[in-house]
Formats: C-alpha cells, sequence, structure tokens
C-alpha cells in the first residue's frame, strides 16, 4: 500500500535536535510540512485534537519532560484510533533492553540521532521513504533499527 | 584331801582359756590380795564372772588394786607388752602411762560412787613394743565385798579404736570434699522428694540468697531462678524425680538473687535414688557457675552479630554504590553523549558548508576537533559495553570456540587484511560461555594483536586451547579440583614488560601514548570482566618486543 508523506509531527524537547531535524528536512527531496512539538504531554493533545486528521508519521524522542516517549507510545498504540499511526522512535541512546521493549510495544523503526548531519539527512529521509511504502508498522525485530 | 579341798575352793577358776590358766598357775602367795584359798566370796565371785565372760572385763581389787583380767580383754594388750606380766599387779605399777586419767574414775568408783561410763575415750596405752593411741568405751563398776564396802573395780569395756578411726577418716574425707566443693565453686544439693525440701552448701544458698542454716523450701528456691528458665527447671526435676525417665538431672539456667540481683547463669546436674518402689527418695548434686562461660559466649555471639550486621550494612553500601556506578553508565549513554553529538553533528554541518571559508590553519585545528570529539564517543561506547559486562544476565551456551573465530575474523576482515595478519587455530574446544560476550573478547585481543603489531612484520596470531584439571595448570588463582578449557592467544607484536602483566588489564591503563597507538585502555579491562564472570582466570605474559600470550582459562563445566 503506497502512502505519501505529507504531514510529519516530530515530538523533541531539544530545540537543538529540532533544528537540525528541520534543516535536514529542508535539504531532503520531498515535499513535506513539519509540526513541532516539545513534550509528551503537548503531542498527546495534539494528537487527539487531530485524531480524525492523523499526521503521516511521527518522530517520537524518548526523553521528554511531563511525559516519555515511552509513555506516549504505550497511550498511542492503546488508543483506537490513534494506534494507526506510524510511530519512528528517534531518540540518542542505543540500548538493547529498551530496544526490545519498544518493538514489542509496537513501535516502527527505531533512529538513533546520528552525530553526523549528512547521515542524519540520510536516516530522515530513508525513514520516509519506507514509510511511505506502509511497512513502518509491521517490521521484524532484526530491520527495527534504521542505519544511516 | 587338804588339796581336793583346796581344788575345789578354787573351782572358780576352772577352765581352759589362757586367763584361767595363768591365773591358776600364778602364785598369788606372793601378792597382795594373798592364796586363791584365803580370797573372799566376793572376789571368787567377780573373778569367775570375769574369767567366763566373752566379754572384755577387767578388774582390780583390793587396796593394792591389783590387776586380774580375761580372754577377751586380752587382745587389747597387744603382742609385746603388758600381757601376761600385769596379772596380779598393782594397778599403778601395771598402768603407769594413764594413770593420771584412770586415777580419778578409779577413786569416784571407790568413794562410793556410782559407775562411770566413757565412750570413745583416747586411752594410749603401752602394746606391740610402743605407746599406742587406743579408743575405749568403758564403764567402772563398783564391786561390794562381803562387808558391803567397795572393794574392787570392775571395768567392761570395749576397743573402738577401729571405729574412732573410720569416723575420723570419714570426717577427714568429708572435710576434703568440701574443701574440693570449695575450690572448684560448686554448689551442692540434697533434696528430700518426701518433704519437699533440701539441704545445700553455703555457696548454692549464697546464690540464691537463701538462709544460711535452713533447710529450704524448694518453692522458695525457685522463686529466686529467671522467671522465663523456672518452668524448664520445674519440668526437669519432675523428669528428674520419675522412675521411668532414668533419673538424670542436667540443665542450665540463670539465678537472680533476690536483694542483690546479682545474676548467676549455672549448670546443675544430679541424679535421683530410687527405692524397690520405684519412688525417688534422695535427689542430690551439684551447680556450677557457668556466668563467666556464658558472659564469654554472649560477649562471642554479640560480636559476630555485630560483624555480621556491619558487613551487611557495607553490602548494602555495595550494592548502592554499584547502582550508582549503574546509574553513571546510564548517564554516561544519555547525557554524556548527547551534548557530544551535537558538537559532532555542529561540526560536520560546519565541514559540509563553511569549512571552504577557514584559513588553512583553521581547518588543521578544525579536523583535529573533529578527532577529537569521535575519540570520546569511543569512549563512552567502551565504557559503557565494559559496565553492561556484568549487568546484564546472560545465559551460558555450550559453544564450538572455532565458530566464535569465524565470527570475529568476519568482522575484522578489512584490518586484518590492511595489516596482512594471518590466524592459526589449532584444537579448539567447545565451552560453557556467553557467546556475544565471548565475541567481544576475541575481538578485543585480536584487535589489539593487530593494533600492536611490529613495524615491517606482518602480524601472526596463534589460538590453542586445551581441556585439563586446575591442579595441572599451576596457577594460584585456579581450583585444584576444577576442570577448565585454557585458551591461549599468542601473536608476534610488540609485547610489553613482564612488569605490566597486572596493570594492563586495569581499567583505563595504557602502556603507550595516544599518538602512538590509538585506544581508550579498556578493552583488556573488558576481557578480564568477560573471564572472570563465569570465575575464569585471565594472565598475560610478555616481552618488549618478542609478542604476547594471554592464557584464559575458564571452568570447562
Amino acid at each position: 500500500m503506497e502512502k505519501t508523506i505529507h504531514r510529519l509531527v516530530l515530538a523533541d524537547d531539544d530545540l537543538d535536535d529540532c533544528s537540525f531535524f528541520r534543516e535536514a528536512l529542508e535539504e531532503i527531496p520531498v515535499a513535506v510540512s513539519l509540526t513541532v512539538v516539545h513534550d509528551g504531554v503537548e503531542l498527546m493533545r495534539f494528537l487527539s485534537n487531530n485524531q480524525d486528521n492523523l499526521p503521516d508519521l511521527l518522530f517520537l524522542d524518548l526523553n521528554m519532560p511531563r511525559k516519555t516517549g515511552f509513555e506516549c507510545l504505550t497511550e498511542i498504540k492503546a488508543h483506537d484510533k490513534l494506534k494507526y499511526l506510524p510511530v519512528i522512535i528517534y531518540s540518542t541512546s542505543l540500548d538493547i533492553d529498551v530496544l526490545n521493549l519498544l518493538h514489542e510495544k509496537g513501535a516502527g523503526y527505531y533512529v538513533r540521532k546520528p552525530g553526523d548531519f549528512s547521515k542524519l539527512k540520510k536516516v530522515i529521509h530513508e525513514a520516509i521513504l519506507i514509510s511511505s511504502q506502509g511497512i513502518a508498522n509491521s517490521p521484524s525485530r532484526e530491520k527495527f533499527v534504521l542505519q544511516p | 584331801m587338804k588339796t581336793k579341798q583346796l581344788l575345789n575352793s578354787l573351782k572358780f577358776l576352772e577352765g581352759d582359756g589362757e586367763m584361767c590358766r595363768l591365773t591358776r598357775a600364778k602364785d598369788w602367795s606372793k601378792t597382795a590380795v594373798g592364796a586363791p584359798d584365803t580370797w573372799p566370796q566376793s572376789l571368787r565371785t567377780t573373778l569367775s564372772i570375769v574369767l567366763n565372760s566373752k566379754f572384755p572385763m577387767f578388774l582390780w581389787w583390793g587396796p593394792d588394786l591389783i590387776c586380774f583380767y580375761n580372754d577377751a580383754y586380752r587382745p587389747s594388750l597387744g603382742q609385746d607388752g603388758k600381757h601376761p606380766f600385769i596379772l596380779g599387779m598393782r594397778a599403778e605399777e601395771a598402768w603407769p602411762e594413764i594413770w593420771t586419767i584412770i586415777k580419778p574414775l578409779i577413786d569416784q568408783v571407790l568413794e562410793g560412787g556410782e559407775a562411770t561410763w566413757s565412750e570413745d575415750q583416747l586411752i594410749p596405752i603401752y602394746r606391740n613394743g610402743k605407746i599406742e593411741d587406743v579408743y575405749w568405751t568403758f564403764s567402772y563398776s563398783p564391786v561390794q565385798d562381803e562387808s558391803s564396802r567397795v572393794a574392787g573395780v570392775l571395768v567392761t569395756c570395749s576397743e573402738t579404736t577401729e571405729k574412732v578411726l573410720t569416723l575420723k577418716q570419714l570426717e577427714e574425707s568429708r572435710d576434703e570434699l568440701a574443701f574440693a566443693i570449695d575450690a572448684i565453686e560448686i554448689g551442692t544439693f540434697d533434696f528430700n522428694p518426701f518433704t519437699y525440701r533440701f539441704s545445700a552448701n553455703a555457696r548454692l544458698k549464697e546464690w540464691f540468697g537463701l538462709s544460711k542454716h535452713d533447710e529450704i523450701d524448694l518453692k522458695h528456691a525457685l522463686d529466686a531462678i529467671l522467671e522465663s528458665d523456672r518452668p524448664r527447671v520445674i519440668e526437669a526435676i519432675q523428669k528428674t524425680l520419675a522412675y521411668s525417665t532414668g533419673g538424670k538431672y542436667d540443665i542450665k539456667y540463670t539465678i537472680i538473687h533476690p536483694v542483690s540481683k546479682k545474676e548467676t547463669v549455672v549448670h546443675a546436674k544430679g541424679r535421683s535414688w530410687f527405692n524397690e518402689e520405684k519412688i525417688a527418695y534422695r535427689f542430690n548434686g551439684t551447680l556450677q557457675d557457668i556466668t563467666e562461660q556464658k558472659q564469654f559466649e554472649r560477649e562471642l555471639e554479640k560480636q559476630v552479630k555485630e560483624r555480621t550486621r556491619e558487613l551487611a550494612e557495607k553490602n548494602l553500601e555495595l550494592e548502592k554504590m554499584n547502582k550508582e556506578l549503574q546509574s553513571f553508565a546510564y548517564i554516561s549513554s544519555h547525557d554524556l553523549q548527547e551534548p557530544l553529538r551535537k558538537i559532532q553533528t555542529f561540526s560536520s554541518q560546519l565541514l559540509e558548508k563553511e569549512y571552504d571559508h577557514l584559513s588553512d590553519k583553521g581547518k588543521e585545528k578544525f579536523i583535529r576537533m573533529q578527532v577529537a570529539a569521535n575519540r570520546m564517543q569511543t569512549l563512552i561506547d567502551d565504557l559503557l559495553a565494559y559496565s553492561r559486562t556484568n549487568t546484564t544476565e546472560r545465559v551460558f551456551e555450550k559453544t564450538d570456540l572455532n565458530k566464535i573465530i569465524e565470527e570475529v575474523k568476519e568482522d575484522l576482515k578489512e584490518d586484518l587484511q590492511q595489516a596482512h595478519a594471518s590466524i592459526e587455530t589449532s584444537n579448539m574446544c567447545e565451552v560453557k560461555i556467553i557467546p556475544f560476550q565471548f565475541r567481544q573478547l576475541l575481538y578485543n585481543l585480536i584487535s589489539n594483536s593487530i593494533k600492536f603489531s611490529k613495524e615491517k612484520a606482518h602480524p601472526h596470531i596463534k589460538i590453542e586451547s586445551e581441556i585439563d584439571s586446575g591442579k595441572k595448570f599451576n596457577i594460584d588463582k585456579l581450583s585444584k579440583e576444577v576442570t577448565y578449557c585454557h585458551i591461549s592467544i599468542s601473536d608476534n607484536g610488540i609485547g610489553f614488560e613482564p612488569q605490566y602483566s597486572e596493570k594492563i588489564f586495569e581499567v583505563f591503563q595504557r602502556l603507550h601514548g595516544k599518538h602512538e597507538y590509538s585506544g581508550t585502555g579498556i578493552g583488556l579491562a573488558i576481557v578480564k570482566k568477560i573471564v572472570e564472570n563465569p570465575n575464569g582466570v585471565v594472565t598475560a605474559s610478555g616481552e618488549l618486543n618478542k609478542g604476547a600470550t594471554l592464557d584464559i582459562y575458564i571452568p570447562a563445566n
């Protein structure tokens, strides 16, 4: 099922990371709009306000104030409507146990924030492309981590 | 005729006894009593009684107190003594050694007084060639003549030396026992099950705070026993008094002096004595003061408890520190990586977009900054790997070492090719290990061999293994009874000076400058942790410029 990605949401409290993301997105040859929220509570409010008109893809940071990315993921996957939203985890760390848990909870891909800007562009582009092919909701554990 | 008359008159002297014969044979005419035919009837009658009696008797007759005695008395004179020559002798001459003792008694009788009675009296006499201490129970009684005058003193006596000496010995033994009991600080008791009262020595009474002289009610004594011990003691006493239990008493308890409240811990031992109806008629025994011993035990116990508590506290502290370390690892993974990643991202953006605006010097500094940032990244990654080595619980699997070596070779393919390195393996055995950890271990060791190779020499790495008992390997840290798989990895690299063979396993220990050889100094620390996780041992040996060998011993089962 092909699906064009038009609207992205980024949930990340770190302003530097938000600007990296926005700058990278501007340099990728895709036409998308980006909504940025800075904590989990804000994210969930945004999503429930738009539950009949959901964004196409969510990049979700884990360490956020008020409500963590992990809590958000749990709520989203338990929600009748929100559960169809593809979620890509977007985090600094790479902990095996955390990865397993996230995969189990129904996260799509896992992107580790790279330290190299060109790699960042590459991995975001890759994530959008894969999601547009409609497979972000059901990757196998081996393919869970997207390597830049 | 006269002779016959004489014989008739001396009929009282008939008899086969020694003293009868001696008395008959004696020439009495030379004594103060004169010849027998002149003796008054009273003397004859008395003498007849004396000589025929089986009870020891003695007679002093007349004003001179002439001596007569019978066979029963004779042994008391012993051998080599007064027998037989005191027969017919005056008392004063016969008994000079005791004359001062007996004269008053004799006088008392002679002067018309009553008979005397002396019991177990010491009257030393000469016999058996010496003066002997002899004890007597005796009575002096008056014998009256025809004119109702007291003419003689009849002595009935019994030597009681043996009895007295036995009693004396008994007394001495008792004294000795009391002394011994006193010396070893033992309390003694003797309980009468019929009256429920007991007697005891002074020490026991002192412990219980009981009156020194009286017999004691058991109930009274029980009141002085520590309340929590009391039911136990009562039960033990009841058991001891029951025939079916064997009558043995053995119990430890605490006495509290009713006034001073002084505590005495005692070990009581005793037994019951049963009559034919199997009823206890006596229950006696001893109490030993074990207060000091008990205090020592308690002190020891207290100290053990104290130490155990301290250890537990230390353990908690260690656990806490361990958790702190783990959270430090977590912090380094998250919080430290984030700013570092940003530095790296910003610098990559600069490199991409602004690099050309920099001067040559600026460009060089910029590149060096990136190298430093990357190095920090490696450090954090290695630290995380190190801290995870013991925190993660992994499953041990029986693994073919060949397989792991092949995987590592694949991972290091490019490095191996670049360095023209070769790996030689032989006799690889199967070991129970955590595969991903062991892969990391071999990866670290082989990369080290490549990294620390000699210039102009191709690295050659030799991996061997064998299985044998700890006894055979001659390494202190190995248990002799355990079977180990010994894996040795040796290379032909730059080696190291032998004095560093321990130090190289410590975290952050490096033997070379960073500009010579890259690395964080964590690799071998990780190796050591991985090996020690399943109680293994790792040692390193080497010589400068002659290669290094790592010996790993892992329990085979």
